[in-house]
């Protein structure tokens, strides 16, 4: 870590190997845009709409077998080299931004994920496709609603203990139904996995999912904001990050990370910990994320953390 | 057509009329077919299915959902002409199998979007060996409760296929919802018709709906020769040319008897419907020879559908 992490409610495990230290990464902390009751403003807002309901697809909970691949397609900068690829793909889920990049390239997802409640989300999505099934967090803005006005838009609620039990009520006063949620980490792509795995698959490819910057240091995407103005400011510091043990060849190997994408870096680690009996993934196109992955399956458990 | 002109009836095995006109070509009038499965079986598979609460068509997400006619759905039948445009198939992003065709498409390495099915008889089974778990079956709410069984791990979607024996008011007991469902014709393929324009398209691009044998193949695959026997009396079909007046002896189709109905199925539905989706044929065959009759037909005069009728299709 050459930037000095911030302070926060949000801390890392310092990692050792038999080789010796690894990444120390301490107090990052993630701040979310939107307040919880404009979020639960939305929640409530978006159910009046009677979508359809995630766990109501005929597709969710069923298992697709292993040799049923599904790509997640994330918005890392690598995407721009990989994209050429998914179009071997029957099925693909994109994550948040990453939509209308996709159907510039003609690559139309099956899905496409969004659960960002900001307004700015939407514009990320002004190329909606009439095949495309939406599965939008319930908390989502209203701008993100219309921008979808006619297309196929599925609700689901992106588990949050602060609105567990006001969502939980809502479902049975005005559904008769119970809670279901999806839990997954702090960003789309981490909830991707649990919405993908929901849906019974297990073999899943990640493209763009670098959870780093470019090799510069200052591209954070494969695309361009779409407000730079109103998103330049949401990346306010870049670390830069190395992975492996810190004697050893591994050591020049490093990484520009945005705070959320360090985040992002150790939510998938608890999650794989957690998941690696019910899904394998592959990574397309490198990046910090799938060097972390290697990283975790190379250390056994007992001793990633001291 | 003065009913004087009429100078013989023939009664098909299947129970189909024909009507022989002095003209000495064979017409059909009000084609018939005969179910292999009686209403009254049909109607108490709706009773059994009904109550295990499978997830129906009209709740799908994109049930309804207008998709331009820049998207474009493939429907497929089984007809032999399928062979030859398998490579055109692949380059479809959505595809509806219909009916017998689910395994001779997975064999080829193509998975449909959805697969329908509307055949209450269990011999459906047989045609779907090969299922793949992102397929959506969609199942008719009459087929024998064995063939929901068989798809038991896999997406079901039930669907109404609507006939006038149904009582409603009793399916609306069963459900205690509106009684949706999909009309359309005599066989899954039509059928197949109204589920994609239900789906929202209208750009509908037809594979393997011949309605009519290439030599003496009835699809592009083999089925039993139970099912061959069947198919019962081979008819030969002119169809006029598209400049000129009477049948053309260049224009001959061999059909079999659900074919033959199908086709005029086919003909009464796009005059009726026409104006909610564009066909495009993909390999040649009876329908798509008398699509681009009606077509030439009311684009030249526009005649009126008597006309269609009596001059269309010459049956021997």
């Amino acid at each position: 870590m050459l930037a000095e992490p911030q302070q926060g409610n949000f801390v890392f495990e310092d990692v050792q190997t038999p080789k010796g230290e690894l990444i120390l990464v301490k107090g990052i902390q993630t701040n979310a845009a939107t307040s919880t009751n404009d979020m639960l403003e939305n929640i409530i807002e978006n159910m009046k709409y009677k979508f359809p309901i995630f766990e109501g697809l005929t597709e969710y909970n069923k298992p697709k077998g292993w040799d049923r691949k599904i790509a997640l397609v994330g918005g890392g900068p690598s995407l721009k080299n990989t994209i050429h690829e998914l179009k071997e793909y029957r099925t693909i889920m994109s994550c948040g931004s990453v939509h209308d990049y996709l159907i510039n390239n003609n690559v139309i997802p099956t899905y496409a994920v969004n659960c960002d409640p900001s307004p700015i989300s939407a514009n990320y999505f002004t190329k909606a496709d009439p095949e495309v099934k939406y599965l939008i967090a319930s908390h989502a803005d209203r701008k993100l609603i219309a921008a979808l006005g006619g297309k196929q838009i599925i609700l689901w609620h992106c588990h949050s203990e602060d609105l567990q039990e006001q969502i939980f009520k809502i479902e049975r006063e005005e559904n008769n139904r119970d809670y279901n949620a999806v839990g997954g980490g702090c960003t789309v792509g981490l909830r991707a996995i649990s919405l993908a795995m929901c849906m019974g698959y297990g073999n899943i490819h990640f493209y763009g999912f670098d959870s780093c910057m470019g090799d510069d240091g200052e591209q954070h995407h494969a695309y361009d904001w779409a407000n730079p103005e109103e998103e330049n400011p949401l990346i306010d510091k870049v670390y830069k990050i190395h992975l492996g043990p810190t004697t050893g060849p591994e050591n020049n190997k490093h990484y520009y990370v945005a705070g959320y994408q360090l985040a992002q870096l150790e939510n998938f680690k608890d999650f794989y910990a957690s998941n690696k009996d019910y899904f394998i993934p592959t990574f397309h196109g490198g990046g910090a994320l799938a060097d972390y992955l290697e990283l975790i399956k190379r250390i056994k458990p007992k001793e990633q953390i001291q | 057509m003065q009913s004087s002109d009429v100078i013989d009836e023939i009664k098909t095995p299947q129970g189909r009329l024909i009507k022989v006109y002095k003209d000495n070509y064979v017409k059909l009038e009000e084609v018939s077919t005969d179910a292999a499965t009686s209403s009254k079986i049909t109607f108490e598979n709706i009773k059994k299915n009904l109550p295990l609460k499978l997830p129906k068509i009209e709740k799908l997400p994109e049930y309804r959902k207008i998709k331009g006619h820049d998207v474009p759905i493939a429907i497929v039948g089984g007809g032999p002409s399928l062979k030859n445009h398998i490579d055109e198939l692949k380059g479809f992003r959505t595809i509806l199998a219909c009916g017998s065709v689910h395994d001779y498409l997975r064999s080829q390495d193509i998975v449909p979007t959805y697969a329908a099915i509307c055949d209450p008889d269990p011999v459906s089974i047989n045609y779907y060996r090969n299922l793949h778990t992102e397929v959506k079956y969609l199942l008719a709410t009459s087929v024998d409760v064995t063939l929901l069984e068989h798809f038991k791990d896999y997406q079901r979607i039930l669907w109404h296929c609507h006939s006038a024996d149904f009582n409603v008011d009793e399916i609306e007991k069963l459900e205690g919802t509106d009684y949706h469902a999909i009309s359309g014709g005599c066989t899954v393929g039509l059928r197949g018709i109204n589920i994609c324009i239900m789906l929202g398209y209208t750009n509908i691009h037809f594979f393997g709906f011949d309605s009519c044998m290439d030599e003496e193949q009835c699809h592009a695959y083999a089925v039993s020769a139970k099912e061959r026997k069947d198919f019962g009396r081979l008819f030969e079909v002119k169809l006029r040319e598209l400049d000129s007046e009477g049948p053309s002896e260049k224009r001959v189709f061999k059909c079999v008897g659900y074919q033959l109905a199908q086709a005029y199925a086919f003909r009464d539905y796009y005059l009726n419907f026409g104006r909610l989706f564009t066909p495009t044929f993909h390999g040649d065959g009876l329908m798509s020879g008398m699509w681009e009759l009606i077509v030439h037909i009311l684009g030249v005069d526009d005649q009126s559908d008597a006309k269609l009728t009596r001059e269309l299709i010459h049956v021997s």
